[in-house]
Parts: structure tokens; C-alpha cells; sequence
């Protein structure tokens, strides 16, 4: 389904005026992002699989063929999906954005919601964050702390309610530690 | 055999063997849940302790313990989308969709029940079999045991769901992590970047918590509400009006013919050392989803796959004990550890077990069964409680699955690499989730990769091309191509 032409005079001019400044663009660059967002695995994927290529001639023989034998279908299959996303998208930017088959190799229904992705980044920031204070002040500390902000914060709990949930989440994992033998983790400082 | 049987029983049945029997079911069922734990850890915790004590109640002890953790870690698997164990891997796959569609109670007490019969099933195929198992099991070189691995990457096909490309790169790249440390045929240290951490390679664990958890746990912290979120009004949650505990065994019941397939499976399967416990209930996962009709539902929250997977794994520690008994090699990490519970007790595995030691066969045997079923009673009546987790609301649930989950993590190699390692898998997979790529494939490729290369390679250094002439290794590809065409026969597009 192409665009409808409009004059840019007129009612109709102005709606499709509208229609282009709201449409076009933010699509063009919608798309643009999502070939971006499309092409991250596959790329980066391609790079991992060369570089095995590269680095396995440091090997003996015995040891250098099976990642060979990975690693170059590796290389052909990211090229082919790379060429499908970016076919995908040509054939995308030619008709509307609107109506596209399920089954295309561009994921629009697994990135409809931008927000959500923020959101969703957000939420890997936390658990990011988390790993960070277990491995720089180690579980003892970093555990009770963490939970306590991520519980008054995100929880929605009081601060009284957030101190209980860290210290009772800290000593039951504790608890089980010592009595089947895990480790906890140690940090850097503690 | 009968009067072997029947001596058991009276020694099982005493105050001593079922108080035994019960404390191994009891660690059992509490290890089973704790991602990054399993039956290697709490063999570990019971093996001081029979160190002096008599044949059957520590034996009753032991394999409580071992039959059930493949039982209890179904819990993580279904309510949080974490597998408790690797036997737990496949379960995910439509067990956290049901939990999702306010379906927990079916999919655990379906869960369970295959379980229970699965268990059962694999005692009885490890007592009828031992006698006749040793060709059997000889039979199966390394280029059968590579044939093996070939089966489960094509499975591919199945887990991919449509995506075969990307199911393809994603066991590659799977493949590729496996080979990651030193190599099995030379004293080649690969991909180590010069870190004595990479060494070994990476932990299964450690890639399965960072391809399932974190995903998931972003997922459901980025949706909002709590785990259920069936047709529930907005803001709140609540199971689906129909979710009754009951309807799994009832549902279970319906696919009798599914839990003797795949519990013939994981017992099959199970009895081969080597092939790896982790890939049996992808296997078993992978055969339903091919065998079945509208093979298309798994992955959407489908009881069978639940079913399916849940009965291999269980009927695959009986036979995981048929070369533990019978040549002395384990057939999981599991029996390794059993192995040395055996020594300690006096045990002497071998090829004269059959004959000469049927009672300790039987009360093996019975310590199996009874513990299977004690075990998946046991869950079905926590689960009513457990399952109250799916209406918990996300970001309350959050702070304790995210602190379990790194610990789980940490376990791996009790190193601070672990958790880095483990944050890079998780944004990596949290990248294929968003984008639809299946994970699945790269699990079972990493699985696979060392067998794969080991095999491969004994498989040509020794017999060269002649390999590929064996009758097993020609069946094991007939089964393959089979089950490669009826995929695609099935496949949508």
C-alpha cells in the first residue's frame, strides 16, 4: 500500500501534509533504527565466528578443526541473515509499514514498544547493578543494601518493610549456604 | 528374583529403611528447586553419612535422594521460567507459558504425575534389563555416541520454531562456546583470552541461568503485574478460573501413551554413558513435538511439553544406574558420586550384579519406585502453595529471584568471573528474546559440543571412514533423516 499523493494545497493538502510530516519520517527512522536493532545478533554473531577462524590457527591440528567447522557455516549463515534482514527492510521501506507479513525475518512485532525497551534496559540496569555491588563489596553487604534501595524503590515498600525483605532474604540464602555447602560471593573490598 | 524382591521389601519397609528413604527424598526435594544446586550436591551433603551404615538404608538413602531431585525442580522451572536443574531445561519451554497463562496447577501436577510414572518406569526397565544390558550398552562406541549428538542438534528444527536460520546460528554459536577451554585430543588451551577461568570452559549452569533468567526476569519485571497474567482484570492477578491441581494428573493420564514414549526415552537414553544427562529431556522434548499432532502448540504452553520432558527425566536415572551397576561407569554426575556412595557401603559394581547381588538390585529397585512416588506426592500438595507465587506481583518477587539466581551463578566456579560471565550471557539473551531468536538451540548445541568433537574425533582416529558403515551409527542416522523430514513435513511454512 503506497502513500496517497497529495497536492500540499487545500484540505486535503494539509492532511496529507500532516500525514507526511507525521508519517514518513518518524518511519523512515523507525525503520532505520529497527534494521540497526535487527542486524546486532547476526553482526555481531559474524564477528565471533571470524575471529574463531582467525584465532584457531594458533592451534595444533587436532585441536583446530572442530571450531573450523563451526565457525565458517557460521560465517556463510550470519552473511545469509544479514542479506534477508536487509531484503527484509527494502522490501519494507517499498510498502507501507503497516500490514507486513508475521513471518518476516524483521522482528516489528518484537519491537513495537519502544518504551518498553527502555524500561526493559532499566530493569537490566538493576540486576547489572546488583552484580556489581555482590562482586565489589561481596554478598554480605551487598545483598542486604541492594535489596533494601531496589525494594523502597521499585518495590513500592517502606523503608521498614524494604530492611526486613533485605535481611531476611540475606540470612535465609545464608542459611542454606552453610547448610548444603554453596559458597557466597566475596568481593573485592569485603 | 521374587524371593530377592520380597527380602527388599521386608528391609525397605522397616522403621530403619523408610526413615532413611525419607530423609534422602526430604534433601532431595529441597536441593531439586535451588537453581545452580542438583543431585551431585546433595549426593555430596548424604555421603558422609553412610560411611559405616548398613547396605539398605543407605542405599534407600541415596536413591531417595537422586530419584527425586529431578522431580522438585519442576517448581523453578514452571512458576519462574529458571530451570532448578539441567534435567529441568525443556520444561521451560511450555511450562512457563501455562504458568503465565494462569495454567500453574495443571502444568505441575501434569508435571509431577509424569514424573512419578516416569520414575517408576525407569526402575522396572533397570531391573528387566540388567541382565540382557551388556551387549546392549557395548554396542554403543564413539561413533554411535557422535550419531547421538548429530540426533540432538537436529532437533534444531523443532526448538526453532519456524526460525530455522536463526535456530541454526544460535546451536552454532552454542557449539562454538563448547568448545571454549582445553581441548579433549591435544593440550590445546582455546578461546582462553590467557584467563586461567576459561580453562575448564563454561559451566552449564552458569549459560543455562544466563540464557533463561535473566531474560525472563526483565520480561516479566518490563510487563508488570505477576507472573499469571491470565484474563484478569488490569492491576490485579489471578489464576485461571479452570486451574485445578487436578486437571494435571487427569491431563497426564490423557497422554499415557507420550509418558511410556519418552519415559522409554530418558530410560534408553539414560543407560548410554556419555551422551550427558542434560540433553535427555531436550531429546524426549524435541521427539514429542515431532511425533505429536499439531506438534506446532509446543512452545505456547502445551501440557505435552510438559509431559514429555518431566517423564524422560526421571525414567532416566534408572537407567542412568544400569552402567553404573553393571561396569562401574556412570551414566550422570549424579552416579559418579553414587559410585563412591557404593564403595562406601560395601557395593561392588560389576558385571556379577545380575546375578550374584539381586537383593541389593531390589532394594535399588523399591528405593526408586517408593521414592518417586513419595516424592511427586509430596510436590502435588506443596504445589498448591508454591504456585501462590505466580500471583506474587513482579517487583516484589524480583529482589529474592535476582539474589538466588546470581548465587546460583556464583556456584559455577566460585569465581567473580562467574557473575561477569553471567551478566554478558544475560543481555545477550535478552537481545534474542527481543528480537525472536530461539534460545533452546544454543543450549543444546553447547550441551553437545564436547561430545560431539570427542567423538567425532576417537570416531575417525579409529576406525577412520569405516565408521560410518556400523549398523548403529546407520540406524542413528535413519532415525535422524526421519525425524529431520517429519519436521519439516509438520513445519508451517
Amino acid at each position: 500500500m503506497s502513500e496517497p499523493r497529495t497536492s500540499g494545497f487545500g484540505r486535503d493538502g494539509m492532511r496529507g501534509a500532516r500525514a507526511r510530516a507525521q508519517q514518513p519520517g518518524s518511519a523512515r527512522s523507525r525503520n532505520i533504527g529497527d534494521l540497526g536493532d535487527a542486524l546486532v545478533l547476526p553482526t555481531l554473531m559474524f564477528g565471533v565466528f571470524v575471529f574463531a577462524i582467525f584465532a584457531s590457527n594458533d592451534f595444533s591440528q587436532a585441536a583446530q578443526w572442530f571450531p573450523r567447522a563451526i565457525a565458517v557455516p557460521g560465517v556463510l549463515l550470519s552473511l545469509l541473515k544479514v542479506a534477508l534482514i536487509v531484503r527484509d527492510h527494502i522490501a519494507r521501506s517499498r510498502h507501507s509499514a503497516v500490514g507486513q507479513s508475521e513471518e518476516s525475518s524483521l522482528p516489528s512485532a518484537h519491537m513495537a514498544d519502544r518504551s518498553n525497551e527502555t524500561f526493559a534496559l532499566g530493569w537490566l540496569a538493576w540486576i547489572s547493578a546488583y552484580v556489581l555491588a555482590v562482586g565489589v563489596i561481596g554478598f554480605m553487604w551487598g545483598t542486604p543494601v541492594w535489596v533494601a534501595i531496589f525494594s523502597r524503590l521499585r518495590s513500592g515498600v517502606s523503608t521498614r518493610v524494604a530492611l526486613v525483605w533485605a535481611g531476611a532474604i540475606t540470612t535465609g540464602i545464608w542459611i542454606i549456604a552453610i547448610n548444603t555447602g554453596m559458597r557466597l560471593p566475596r568481593g573485592i573490598l569485603f | 528374583m521374587y524371593d530377592a524382591l520380597v527380602l527388599a521389601a521386608v528391609q525397605l519397609f522397616s522403621v530403619q529403611g523408610l526413615s532413611f528413604l525419607t530423609l534422602g527424598v526430604t534433601v532431595g526435594l529441597v536441593i531439586g528447586p535451588i537453581p545452580g544446586l542438583g543431585g551431585v550436591v546433595g549426593m555430596s551433603i548424604l555421603l558422609p553419612f553412610v560411611f559405616g551404615m548398613d547396605y539398605v538404608p543407605g542405599l534407600a538413602m541415596l536413591i531417595g535422594m537422586t530419584a527425586v531431585t529431578q522431580t522438585s525442580d519442576t517448581f523453578p522451572a514452571v512458576l519462574l521460567g529458571i530451570p532448578g536443574t539441567s534435567g529441568s531445561q525443556a520444561t521451560v519451554m511450555d511450562g512457563y507459558p501455562m504458568a503465565r497463562l494462569g495454567r500453574a496447577n495443571t502444568a505441575l501436577g501434569a508435571a509431577f504425575t509424569a514424573s512419578a510414572v516416569g520414575g517408576v518406569i525407569g526402575a522396572l526397565v533397570l531391573v528387566l534389563i540388567i541382565p540382557i544390558a551388556r551387549p546392549l550398552v557395548l554396542s554403543f562406541g564413539s561413533p554411535e555416541l557422535f550419531m547421538l549428538a548429530v540426533f540432538g542438534v537436529s532437533l534444531v528444527g523443532v526448538l526453532s520454531k519456524g526460525s530455522i536460520l536463526a535456530g541454526l546460528l544460535s546451536s552454532l554459536v552454542g557449539l562454538l562456546l563448547a568448545t571454549v577451554g582445553s581441548a579433549a585430543q591435544s593440550v590445546d588451551y582455546r578461546f582462553t583470552f590467557g584467563t586461567m577461568y576459561l580453562w575448564d570452559g563454561f559451566s552449564l549452569v552458569l549459560v543455562a541461568l544466563g540464557l533463561f533468567a535473566i531474560p525472563e526476569i526483565v520480561q516479566l519485571l518490563r510487563d508488570g503485574g505477576s507472573i499469571s497474567r491470565s484474563a484478569a482484570p488490569a492491576g490485579s492477578a489471578v489464576m485461571a478460573s479452570t486451574d485445578r491441581m487436578s486437571d494435571g494428573p487427569r491431563a497426564a493420564m490423557q497422554h499415557k501413551a507420550l509418558i511410556l514414549r519418552s519415559s522409554g526415552v530418558g530410560a534408553a537414553l539414560g543407560m548410554i554413558p556419555g551422551i550427558g544427562g542434560s540433553v535427555i529431556d531436550w531429546i524426549a522434548y524435541g521427539v514429542a513435538a515431532q511425533t505429536s499432532k499439531n506438534g506446532d502448540q509446543f512452545g505456547k504452553g502445551d501440557i505435552r511439553g510438559v509431559i514429555a520432558p518431566e517423564s524422560a527425566n526421571n525414567a532416566k536415572e534408572g537407567g542412568a544406574l544400569v552402567p553404573t551397576l553393571l561396569f562401574g561407569i556412570p551414566g550422570s554426575g549424579t552416579t559418579a558420586v553414587l559410585l563412591g556412595g557404593l564403595v562406601l557401603l560395601g557395593i561392588q559394581p560389576g558385571p556379577r550384579m545380575a546375578t550374584d547381588r539381586l537383593d541389593v538390585l531390589m532394594v535399588i529397585l523399591l528405593s526408586l519406585v517408593i521414592a518417586n512416588l513419595m516424592g511427586a506426592a509430596a510436590c502435588l500438595l506443596a504445589a498448591k502453595w508454591f504456585s501462590k507465587l505466580c500471583l506474587v506481583p513482579a517487583v516484589k518477587l524480583a529482589p529474592f529471584l535476582i539474589v538466588v539466581i546470581t548465587t546460583a551463578a556464583f556456584q559455577s566456579r566460585f569465581s567473580n568471573a562467574d557473575l561477569l560471565v553471567f551478566v554478558l550471557l544475560g543481555v545477550f539473551s535478552w537481545q534474542m528474546k527481543r528480537q525472536g531468536w530461539p534460545r533452546p538451540p544454543l543450549l543444546v548445541g553447547f550441551v553437545l559440543g564436547v561430545a560431539a568433537e570427542r567423538y567425532l574425533w576417537i570416531s575417525m582416529s579409529r576406525y577412520g571412514l569405516e565408521w560410518l558403515s556400523r549398523p548403529g551409527v546407520i540406524a542413528i542416522a535413519a532415525i535422524t533423516v526421519g525425524a529431520i523430514l517429519l519436521s519439516a513435513r509438520r513445519s508451517p511454512r
